[in-house]
């Protein structure tokens, strides 16, 4: 995500509608330069229907990259 | 004691306040150096707040919610962001030296042009004036919603319309009308709204901040963390976190969404009402007392719970102090950071006592403040 900020607001967007994510530090393999930044864990299936969210909520990304088994909704304690 | 000086900072908060500050002072981890509970906490509440002040002030959106230090900070961050060489500012004489500072700062060492609009007597602003003020490269205004010396409220809607006719941004001081008077930016067409959190919002000092209209694009103030793009070279550009760089105060921030919490359950409105009576209370029977004469506080469109009063020619720290020291009562004496406001009032050598409520001021507080004021008249010489 482009900012702590950007990460609650789509945080907050996806909760609104129904869709598990959870904040996590974002990956290394994602872009060194987001060094310690956070990011959302969501699950691939909803990919580009939270991507259109995002766009909608004015949400700015840096990226969107794949791993594995991390999404785990049990673990967000805000879902 | 009796505080009456809360147009400085209102000593009593509501008890909400406290609780959630102790409650961030015992879990908060760093907000946005984690994804681990206590740094998710920090970083949730500091959010929560900004959707807080977007929804009290209308701001655009919480993304457009910047938190600084107090709103001196916040007037700095603006003025200094976007004011450059070869601009024109317009301020007003009622401006506290959270303005007049930045923009002569500005005037010294950019060569930035300033208009200062005079204001009357009896704490009016003349609004034709005020447009007259503005040139070919005015690029803000930047008024009080409310005189910090008066109470004298000034309407922001129209100056909005003044400046943007102008094309000029609109930039509001809101240090004592925040929570405490209706406050919509985008219906009032605020373009950039400072606050601070410490005087009607109740919540902790140390907390302030601005809302910026989008399509405004403030350069970042101060640089440093931000816990993302820790190998670029340069601060984000990003708003809200391209205004704010370190660990935020997010103990604070947790203690100011109390606050506001508190002023949104009771109602903006009831809060105004209550504040009226009591200023109304105050004035009216502190204007019954031979010797005091009331400074400003009836040229504005509204007020704030403010009542400025002289006494005869008497030192105002003189009556401040004895106010204090024999009646327990406190008020603020002075010039009140606020100079050009005083030359208006014709109060320099003079200054005046400020008295000013809260929510929280009874009515038995106001009349102990009034007899304390009738006993000092009678006890000095003018009085006998």
């Amino acid at each position: 995500m482009s900012t702590h900020t950007d990460v609650w607001v789509l945080y907050d967007t996806c909760k609104a509608a129904g869709i598990s994510a959870r904040i996590a530090p974002t990956p290394r393999i994602a872009d060194a330069h987001a060094s310690c930044g956070t990011s959302l864990l969501i699950d691939c299936t909803h990919r580009d229907e939270i991507l259109s969210l995002a766009n909608a909520a004015g949400v700015a990304t840096n990226g969107v990259i794949e791993v594995e088994n991390s999404i785990d909704p049990k673990r967000d304690r805000y879902c | 004691m009796i505080y009456l000086d809360n147009a400085a900072t209102t000593q009593k908060k509501p008890p909400e306040v406290a609780e959630a500050i102790c409650h961030a002072l015992l879990s908060f981890g760093d907000a946005g150096r984690g994804a681990y509970e206590a740094s998710l906490d920090a970083g949730m509440a500091i959010h929560r707040v900004r959707q807080q002040v977007a929804n009290l002030f209308n701001a655009p959106s919480p993304s457009r919610v910047s938190f600084s230090y107090n709103v001196t900070e916040a007037l700095n961050i603006v003025i200094g962001g976007l004011l450059g060489r070869g601009d024109h500012a317009v301020t007003t004489a009622a401006s506290h030296n959270s303005v007049l500072r930045p923009l002569y700062r500005k005037q010294v060492q950019e060569g930035t042009g300033l208009s200062i609009v005079p204001i009357a007597d009896d704490g009016s602003l003349d609004y034709d004036l005020f447009d007259r003020s503005f040139t070919d490269n005015t690029r803000m205004a930047v008024v009080t919603h409310a005189s910090n010396v008066t109470g004298d409220g000034y309407d922001v809607a129209r100056i909005a319309e003044i400046a943007h006719a102008h094309d000029a941004l609109l930039v509001v001081d809101t240090a004592q009308t925040a929570g405490a008077y209706p406050i919509d930016m985008q219906a009032d067409g605020i373009d950039i709204l400072c606050f601070t959190g410490h005087k009607s919002l109740y919540g902790p000092q140390g907390t302030g901040g601005l809302c910026v209209r989008e399509g405004i694009e403030i350069p970042p103030f101060k640089v440093g963390g931000t816990g993302f793009h820790s190998y670029d070279h340069e601060h984000p550009k990003r708003m809200p976190e391209s205004l704010e760089a370190g660990t935020i105060n997010a103990h604070g921030i947790a203690g100011l969404g109390a606050g506001i919490t508190y002023v949104t359950s009771c109602g903006i409105d009831a809060l105004h009402d209550i504040i009226e009576a009591r200023t109304n209370q105050l004035e009216a029977g502190l204007a019954a007392i031979p010797g005091v004469r009331i400074r400003g506080g009836h040229g504005g469109v509204f007020r704030c719970g403010i009542v400025a009063i002289t006494i005869y020619d008497i030192d105002s720290a003189t009556i401040a102090d004895e106010l204090a020291q024999e009646f327990g009562i406190c008020t603020r004496a002075g010039a009140h950071c606020a100079p050009l406001m005083h030359e208006s009032l014709g109060t320099v050598d003079q200054g005046v006592v400020r008295f000013s409520v809260s929510s929280f001021t009874a009515e038995d507080e106001i009349q102990a403040a009034i007899e304390a004021v009738s006993a000092i008249v009678k006890g000095c010489s003018y009085g006998s």
